[in-house]
């Protein structure tokens, strides 16, 4: 095989490559992000119920759950969005798990919402938003 | 700190790849489209490179578009001659028949001391030497003088011209380049037959040895005598 002929297959081998990687990079963290969102979104809104009812047992429970699922997926989540962001959605669960225990009701409200806003912020990132683009 | 140094290997490496699949050409040979991703694709590594913070993708993902991009346009304007026109321009003649073309001069928003320098740059020193000069897409000015001013030529004077061949480097600073001796018509049993001649025992003691039509050119290393010489081969090969 002439050395032309192999640098053309080496080159359509990398174009097929890059769009592999591209596609992957596409569609797996916008999934990663959104199923993430739902779950936490859901624990984030079960906590806003409990809190407006004063069910703080619930509330705790939900934060906890919050907590661990931000646990069990920060590693993969620093691969795909900006530390910035995991780093400021750690601080806002930390606090909301600090407000918890001090039963400061109003600012964990707050706090919450703060939560719900880095999640939606990280989401949009990955989805295609003429907003997001320009 | 050792993250930023691994990040900046991972990086350089993807950029060396991309550049290099993307085509061997001079920086000065680049066409637009060429220069804009090269330029972009050495912008884009040096982020993600520096700021710890920000993840590989963000560098990858950009990286690879670009490159997707740069073989899509160089694949389109080998297939389609309309779109190599828009994407790299099309040559302008700049000087015809000994005339300068001020419609090209301004389309190409090219002032006279520009092409004055252009050929001066190709050892022209007088428009009035030239017949034709054309603006290639990458920037170059490729001149063809007045019959006059022209090189002669063995042709032109119907003489025999030598075999033109290629000098062959076959000793690099004590290497044999078997591929390059090979490639001459010669074997290292011949090459160690000349050796004497440059006061040397065996090819370690030579700096260089080129073989160039029927001249067999070695200079031995300056601690074993540093000699020059020039051996005819005999017969070219």
């Amino acid at each position: 095989m002439s050395k032309g002929r192999k640098y053309t297959i080496v080159s359509a081998l990398s174009v097929i490559i890059a769009v592999g990687m591209l596609m992957f990079a596409f569609i797996a963290p916008a999934r990663y992000i959104g199923k993430m969102k739902e779950t936490m979104g859901f624990s984030i809104q079960q906590a806003k119920d409990a809190v407006m009812g004063e069910d703080m047992y619930t509330a705790e429970n939900s934060i906890e759950e919050i907590y661990l699922e931000f646990q069990r997926k920060q590693h993969k989540l620093k691969l795909m969005c900006h530390h910035d962001n995991i780093d400021d959605m750690e601080k806002s669960i930390n606090c909301c798990r600090d407000l918890i225990k001090l039963e400061q009701s109003d600012n964990l409200i707050c706090e919450l919402n703060q939560l719900q806003q880095i999640l939606e912020h990280m989401e949009s990132v990955e989805n295609a938003d003429i907003y997001e683009v320009f | 700190m050792l993250i930023l140094f691994i990040r900046s290997i991972f990086l350089y490496v993807l950029v060396f790849l991309v550049i290099r699949l993307t085509g061997k050409r001079q920086l000065s040979d680049l066409q637009p489209f060429d220069l804009i991703t090269t330029l972009l694709i050495a912008d884009l590594a040096s982020v993600p490179a520096s700021d710890t913070g920000m993840p590989l993708a963000y560098g990858i993902v950009p990286i690879l578009t670009l490159f997707l991009v740069q073989q899509g346009v160089a694949f389109l304007s080998m297939k389609w001659e309309g779109f190599r026109y828009v994407m790299c321009g099309r040559p302008l003649l700049m000087i015809a028949k000994g005339e300068v073309q001020e419609k090209s001069l301004r389309d190409a928003r090219y002032t006279l001391n520009d092409l004055m320098e252009q050929l001066r740059a190709n050892g022209t020193f007088q428009v009035a030497d030239v017949e034709y000069a054309i603006l290639e897409t990458n920037g170059d000015l490729s001149v063809l003088l007045k019959g006059p001013e022209q090189q002669v030529t063995y042709g032109a004077l119907s003489l025999e011209a030598p075999k033109a061949a290629p000098p062959f480097m076959v000793v690099q600073d004590g290497k044999v380049h078997k591929n390059a001796l090979r490639q001459a018509g010669y074997d290292e049993k011949w090459l160690l037959s000349k050796l004497p001649a440059a006061g040397v025992k065996n090819t370690e003691q030579l700096l260089f040895a080129f073989v160039s039509g029927k001249t067999l050119h070695m200079q031995a290393k300056e601690r074993w005598g540093g000699k020059a010489v020039f051996v005819d081969t005999g017969a070219e090969k």
